[in-house]
């Protein structure tokens, strides 16, 4: 069974897919990572990581919207699932313990 | 404007139908805003192509490995190879095991002579470099001496055309002692230390690795040292340039500047040094080394180009001849030209920095190698025919069902390449383990693998597995596809047509291992010889004592004395070399009735009156050197019997006899034999015994040696006394000793190694040939266990059974030795005669190994023999 973990990368991914909702395909997700997080990532990469998500069973995807830009081909367009919700929520649960139970002290400038 | 096309159809072939489309679509769509965002076309068009071409990493496993019928068909091969694998462990397992030994000896012989070859290649111009050999008369007889003399390098820089460089090496240590220190608490005696002339790092490449070796040499008393010497006296390297070391000995003091620091010397360098001194220094340090008399430096030779040597031979010939003294030119010395890499495997002169390597035994290295990997393949052989009614359903099936011959050849010939393959790695990894940890005390040199990763060495294995998988797969594939599908459906097997040929190869592998055995035998048999051979003196419990300073040479007697008061110590005495030392001088002697009185050449040994005694030599006839008789001192000599032989005497004692010694300029010392020593072997048992002069001689020149004979008592006890006794006696110089029988046993270290490889080797070529009988016996015990039940059926004894197999093959193991008699016969004899006492070839010892081998397959049989004759006929005959 593929582990059900979120890489950070892939935690990326699958935000953005959700901040495009219905426009999430290649070009436009890998844009939208340069946008908002700066980070660049060649298309494969992107690829690599839907794929995963696909497998894990985090995203949706459909062939559909061709344009002339793209020679006639379909986009494949993503969208996140029910499971891929949870993992995001979970992870931002597990994200957000954490930060509570970070005693005041050990971020406090005196004593470091 | 269009994207690179070829991309579309690289990413079509790869992807998923889906995923391509999509991709190709984000990658043109990419493209165009690229372009619209001004980027410059070929910006976008590389990005298009890297961003492309990493869209592999999503290939189709289909893609990478094209599913075409081939690959279908190859995968499939390879699937009933791994299923036979399973299904028959043992004989697996004997195969594998077969080939992998045969392949790691292959891969470390390979190993070792790539090394061996690869001598002195490091230097950048090794083809134009030379080595200047010298043949000169030395009383009366002719030395090939590797050393040659100081004058003749101007003479032949000045005078040969095409020469870039003349460099002369003085390997001082190896004549005199060297002590270097840099403060009191760092002395060493330091054994490879050499003066060079200042061209020595232009001709030889070896590189600097503090300082600057451009002048390095330049001045006298400059020095170059090596990076071990210079983290032994000052803990780093760099710190060593511009230092000053303090070099002495018992007649000199000097002081050294050290202006660079190489690297250590490769071990594929047939000469090594430590300390590199400026050969100007010899002016102030060792004038006399500029001589035509005495060759004490090696001489070497760059040339603008590479040329052929003997025209170089002939050109300094005529030289020479023109540009020598008188007196020289009368000599009539000879030169050689030696190239610079074949010095290692070719040269076998005299004064060479260290043994050389023959190149006759790299032969008998690489042909062992050749005979072991035949063994192992007959094995393969043997073992795949044999296990062929196995697949003889498997290959009528295939030929049923449309499989061609041409393809059931290649389906065994790509399992037989799958047993290479895995041997071959498994090789690689014990070859590895093998070199460093047992081989490397026995080639004295740490080899590795690492050292031969290069393109050449990728394509020579390549080569060489393709080669063994054709040479063991080729029969056992032609005779297995051969099989005729209608007969072997039926179960109905045609006579096993290749037993004939299996026990011929059979035969062939005991023919191969019988003859390394008697070789290794016989080899064994004269080092055992050499070492256990009564030598006529005591070599047990001598130690030796070197007595390396003139102090300690002067008062030697204190010593002797002091040490004879010890009750565990019977006698000791002084001598000016120890027998098989080398150094017994060769004197002109003159004896009575000789005819006009004219000198002879024979052997010297400088002996005091403990000598004798301490040896336990035995005089034949007169009396030993006496401090008695006043006369002794000067006048009375002792001749060994060969020496009385060789002066036609019959009563030697009371002859007239005079000799001529060397103490501060040539003495002629007249007197009488006072006695005949019975012959004693004081030169290795290469060598006859020559006629050979014992007189006394205390000078300190002379006093070389002091050998103790001990009653009794271990080692380290008898080293411990001598300890004690030369600390009080030289409390500044280390005590310096050998124990006798180990330095006799020394004289044969080359006889030694080649015996412990030989070994090596036969024992694993013997070990493959039982690993292909087991094999064959647990094949025959299984096709025959039908015949047996019925022969027990009808009241055959157990005996008779278990001897059934042995029927079969001890005639071949005879049959293989008779074959081998005359060969090794002939080997043995060549190789024995390189010794001038040696063992005797008696049918012994040829009968010993037929006996050996006999015993050797009677054990391998014996397990499925006997496996065979006790298996309860019930069972074997239940079937059906």
């Amino acid at each position: 069974m593929k582990g059900t973990n979120l890489g950070e990368f892939e935690e990326l991914v699958l935000l953005t897919v959700g901040v495009l909702f219905d426009e999430a395909y290649g070009v436009a997700i890998q844009e939208e990572l340069e946008r908002r997080c700066k980070r660049s990532a060649t298309l494969s990469t992107i690829h690599v990581a839907l794929h995963r998500l696909e497998q894990k069973g985090f995203l949706d995807s459909r062939l559909d919207g061709a344009t002339s830009e793209r020679g006639g081909r379909r986009k494949l367009l993503f969208r996140v699932t029910k499971s891929g919700q949870k993992a995001l929520a979970t992870a931002r649960e597990l994200r957000a313990e954490l930060w509570s139970s970070i005693p005041k002290a050990a971020f406090d400038l005196k004593y470091r | 404007m269009r994207p690179p096309k070829w991309i579309d159809h690289l990413l079509d072939y790869l992807l998923e139908p889906r995923l391509y489309e999509a991709a190709v679509g984000d990658l043109d769509e990419k493209y165009q805003r690229r372009l619209a965002a001004n980027t410059p076309r070929w910006k976008a068009k590389l990005y298009y192509i890297v961003e492309g071409i990493s869209f592999v990493r999503l290939a189709k496993a289909s893609a990478l490995i094209p599913d075409t019928n081939h690959t279908m068909m190859f995968r499939n091969y390879m699937i009933v190879a791994l299923r036979n694998f399973s299904k028959d462990k043992l004989y697996v397992f004997l195969n594998l095991a077969g080939l992998c030994i045969g392949i790691t000896c292959a891969i470390v012989i390979y190993t070792y002579i790539v090394f061996e070859k690869s001598y002195d290649r490091f230097h950048k111009n090794a083809d134009s470099i030379y080595r200047i050999t010298e043949q000169l008369p030395d009383d009366a007889q002719l030395v090939n001496s590797a050393m040659n003399h100081s004058p003749m390098a101007p003479i032949l820089a000045s005078n040969l055309p095409g020469v870039k460089n003349v460099v002369r090496i003085l390997p001082y240590s190896s004549f005199y002692n060297c002590f270097v220190s840099v403060g009191p608490d760092r002395i060493f005696k330091e054994n490879r230390f050499g003066f060079v002339d200042s061209t020595f790092f232009d001709t030889f490449t070896f590189p600097p690795l503090a300082g600057s070796l451009e002048h390095a040499l330049d001045a006298p008393f400059d020095i170059v040292i090596t990076r071990s010497m210079a983290i032994k006296y000052f803990d780093q390297p760099e710190r060593a340039v511009g230092k000053t070391i303090i070099f002495e000995n018992d007649s000199r003091k000097f002081d050294f500047h050290v202006t660079a620091v190489i690297h250590d010397f490769p071990q594929n360098s047939h000469f090594s040094l430590d300390f590199m001194a400026s050969i100007s220094s010899l002016e102030q340090f060792m004038p006399w080394y500029d001589n035509w008399h005495y060759p004490p430096l090696y001489l070497y030779m760059e040339m603008m180009t590479p040329v052929d040597k003997l025209e170089l031979q002939k050109s300094i010939h005529s030289i020479a001849s023109r540009s020598q003294p008188a007196e020289v030119v009368a000599e009539k010395r000879s030169y050689a030209v030696q190239p610079l890499t074949e010095i290692h495997l070719h040269s076998r002169l005299e004064y060479e920095w260290e043994a050389n390597s023959n190149y006759q035994y790299i032969r008998i290295y690489i042909l062992a190698g050749i005979f072991l990997l035949i063994v192992a393949c007959i094995n393969f052989m043997n073992m795949s025919t044999a296990k062929s009614v196995r697949r003889a359903r498997e290959v009528g099936m295939r030929k049923v069902l449309g499989g061609r011959k041409s393809q059931l050849i290649g389906q065994f010939l790509s399992e037989s390449f799958l047993y290479c393959l895995i041997s071959f790695i498994t090789g690689v990894l014990i070859a590895e383990l093998s070199l460093r940890i047992v081989l490397t005390e026995i080639i004295g040199k740490e080899l590795s693998l690492v050292d031969l990763v290069n393109p050449e060495t990728a394509v020579t294995a390549g080569v060489f597995l393709m080669a063994l998988s054709l040479i063991a797969g080729f029969y056992p594939a032609f005779y297995l596809s051969a099989f005729n599908p209608s007969h072997t459906l039926k179960g109905k097997l045609s006579r096993d047509r290749s037993a004939s040929l299996r026990k011929g190869l059979v035969t062939f592998q005991f023919l191969i291992s019988c003859f390394l055995i008697t070789g290794t035998y016989i080899v064994m048999r004269q080092v055992d010889f050499m070492i256990e051979k009564d030598l006529g003196f005591k070599e047990s419990h001598m130690i030796v004592l070197r007595l390396s300073d003139r102090d300690a040479q002067m008062n030697y007697a204190v010593l002797k004395n002091d040490l004879l008061q010890e009750s565990v110590v019977s006698q000791a005495g002084l001598s000016s070399t120890i027998p098989g030392g080398g150094n017994f001088y060769g004197i002109d002697a003159v004896a009575e009735g000789s005819p006009d009185q004219k000198p002879v050449n024979i052997k010297s040994l400088g002996v005091d009156e403990g000598f004798i005694p301490a040896y336990d030599l035995k005089l034949v006839d007169g009396r030993n050197f006496s401090t008695d008789v006043p006369t002794d001192q000067a006048e009375a000599f002792i001749l060994n019997e060969t020496a009385v032989k060789r002066f036609g005497w019959t009563d030697a004692i009371g002859k007239g006899f005079q000799i001529t010694v060397y103490i501060n300029g040539a003495v002629v010392r007249k007197g009488k034999v006072i006695s005949v020593v019975k012959d004693f072997h004081f030169q290795s048992l290469h060598n006859n015994i020559e006629p050979l002069v014992l007189y006394i001689n205390k000078h300190p020149y002379y006093a070389d040696y002091l050998s103790v004979a001990f009653n009794a008592g271990s080692p380290s006890a008898s080293v411990e006394l001598l300890r004690k006794k030369w600390a009080a006696f030289n409390p500044d110089k280390p005590l310096d000793f050998l124990f006798l029988d180990s330095s006799l046993n020394d004289l044969y270290t080359t006889e030694i190694k080649i015996s412990k490889i030989f070994n090596i080797l036969a024992i694993l070529s013997i070990f493959i040939s039982c690993l292909g009988l087991f094999g064959l016996s647990a094949f025959m015990a299984e096709r025959r266990s039908k015949e047996v039940g019925i022969r027990k059926v009808f009241g055959a004894r157990l005996v008779h059974i278990a001897n059934l197999q042995n029927r079969e093959f001890l005639p071949l193991i005879i049959g293989a030795n008779v074959i081998v008699w005359p060969v090794a016969y002939l080997w043995a004899q060549k190789w024995l005669q390189g010794f001038a006492y040696h063992i005797e070839l008696t049918p012994m010892i040829f009968l010993l190994i037929l006996l050996g081998s006999v015993a050797i397959v009677v054990v391998t049989l014996a397990y499925f023999s006997l496996r065979m004759a006790t298996k309860n006929p019930v069972q074997t005959l239940r079937y059906e």
